[in-house]
């Protein structure tokens, strides 16, 4: 099995920052941790040649870096086509992944392995067979085990079983397959594994959501200036701006400078997800003005004149995560400190 | 959202029906909420028990957004 190996001027020993302008060159040998590769690859396959290539000019000249890169490949009678790793590296990542790309137009198997938060990790992980690594290089030879375990196995031409088993990060769709059991009874098997403490492999996995840090907490609330952000789709009656009852992808803001009450008929739900009758009969159910003019000027500083809503009703995530920078991005510039947020 | 909310510092309570769901979520701060449409209240009350809920309810939020966490945490209504 005949392998070509990418790698950037750093890992292909031609230097750093000042080699990054280093155009194209093949080296018919495995270069700097090729030489790894090759030890773990045995007598499976044989890296034949390697592809380096300054991180510049693969992301200044990519129509030159593509066209070098399917040459090669075709003229070294490629079976497999290996790029990186490339961990955390940003030029590095993207040039492995559209290195793979040309690969897979010429119908050449690839495998990469990169940081889950390097930018091409998200941009390429549909696509491409892409190996998970530590953000920097410590994690090398975990990294190259994998791709010489993946490069065999897909140089062979055998079908990749699901990510947990093989390895590579996830590419969002579901394979149908026949399975002994009843969907039933492996949900039940999951759950007396889990009431047994041991380990259990989820069919349907929830998205993976960033963790934050906690923000700090606010040292004086007496004077704090405090906003109510709502995803219940609460919006004055007749909902004149045209929010959205779900599938959200906008917010809206309305004032609520001088109200003491939100009276039922003035406001209204356009929640597409619940029953709405009770915050329609008394939107304090849903965003608790009454209690909040009750507190405010003794607990806490004062209200933020406006709040801000959304209908929470099947919203993706990339939606909710861009609502919610443009409410902070609008809440700190106009002074608000913290935020009460009603989910519905 | 509360969780970009909170990447840019402002402290945010989450009132929630769900608070395992939303914990889930990593949603940092968050308060137990009544039902998923009446978070803040329970309409089934007299006006004047609804209301009083509804202060607990507000005022474990704000206590919330006053204490140091350093993980997605369940604040009870007192």
């Amino acid at each position: 099995m005949r392998i070509v190996h990418f790698l950037n001027q750093f890992y292909g020993r031609l230097g750093g920052e000042e080699a990054a302008d280093t155009p194209v060159r093949v080296v018919d040998a495995p270069v700097g941790p090729g030489t790894r590769l090759q030890e773990l690859l045995g007598q499976r396959a044989d890296i034949v040649a390697t592809i380096v290539c300054g991180d510049n000019v693969a992301a200044e000249e990519p129509s030159t870096f593509r066209d070098a890169v399917q040459r090669i490949l075709q003229e070294r009678l490629a079976d497999v086509f290996v790029a990186g790793p490339a961990f955390n590296a940003g030029r590095y990542g993207l040039a492995c992944g559209a290195a793979c790309c040309v690969a897979a137009e010429l119908g050449v198997p690839s495998v990469t392995a990169l940081y889950p938060e390097n930018p091409a990790a998200s941009l390429y992980r549909r696509e491409l067979v892409i190996v998970p690594t530590t953000a920097t290089a410590s994690g090398m030879q975990a990294a190259l085990t994998r791709l010489a375990d993946l490069a065999v196995r897909l140089g062979n031409g055998d079908a990749l079983g699901p990510p947990w088993v093989y390895g590579y990060l996830p590419h969002g769709f579901r394979r149908v397959e026949l399975r002994e059991k009843t969907a039933a009874d492996r949900a039940l098997d999951m759950l007396a594994a889990r009431l047994r403490g041991e380990p259990f492999q989820t069919e349907v996995p929830l998205p993976d959501v960033a963790r934050v840090d906690p923000a700090p907490p606010i040292a004086d609330l007496s004077t704090a200036t405090l906003a109510v952000v709502t995803t219940s789709a609460l919006v004055p009656k007749g909902n004149p701006d045209k929010l959205r009852q779900s599938y959200s992808t906008e917010w809206r803001s309305y004032s609520i400078a001088g109200l003491e009450r939100l009276e039922p008929g003035a406001w209204e739900s356009m929640h597409g997800g619940f029953d709405t009758s009770a915050a329609n009969a008394d939107p304090h159910q849903v965003v608790p003005l009454d209690v909040l003019r009750l507190l405010e000027g003794a607990t806490f500083g004062r209200l933020h004149d406006r709040y801000f809503v959304t209908a929470g009703v099947g919203t993706a995530v990339s939606a909710a995560q861009r609502m919610g920078a443009e409410i902070a991005a609008e809440l700190l510039s106009s002074g608000a400190q913290g935020v009460i947020l009603t989910a519905t | 959202m509360s969780v970009e909310l909170e990447r840019r510092g402002l402290p945010t309570a989450v009132i929630s029906a769900l608070p395992p769901v939303a914990q889930e979520l990593g949603a940092n701060r968050v308060v137990r909420g009544v039902k998923i449409p009446h978070p803040c209240g329970d309409p089934t009350l007299e006006p004047d028990a609804d209301r009083a809920l509804r202060l607990r309810i507000v005022r474990a939020a704000l206590k919330s957004l006053t204490q140091p966490t350093s993980r997605p945490t369940i604040f009870d209504p007192a």
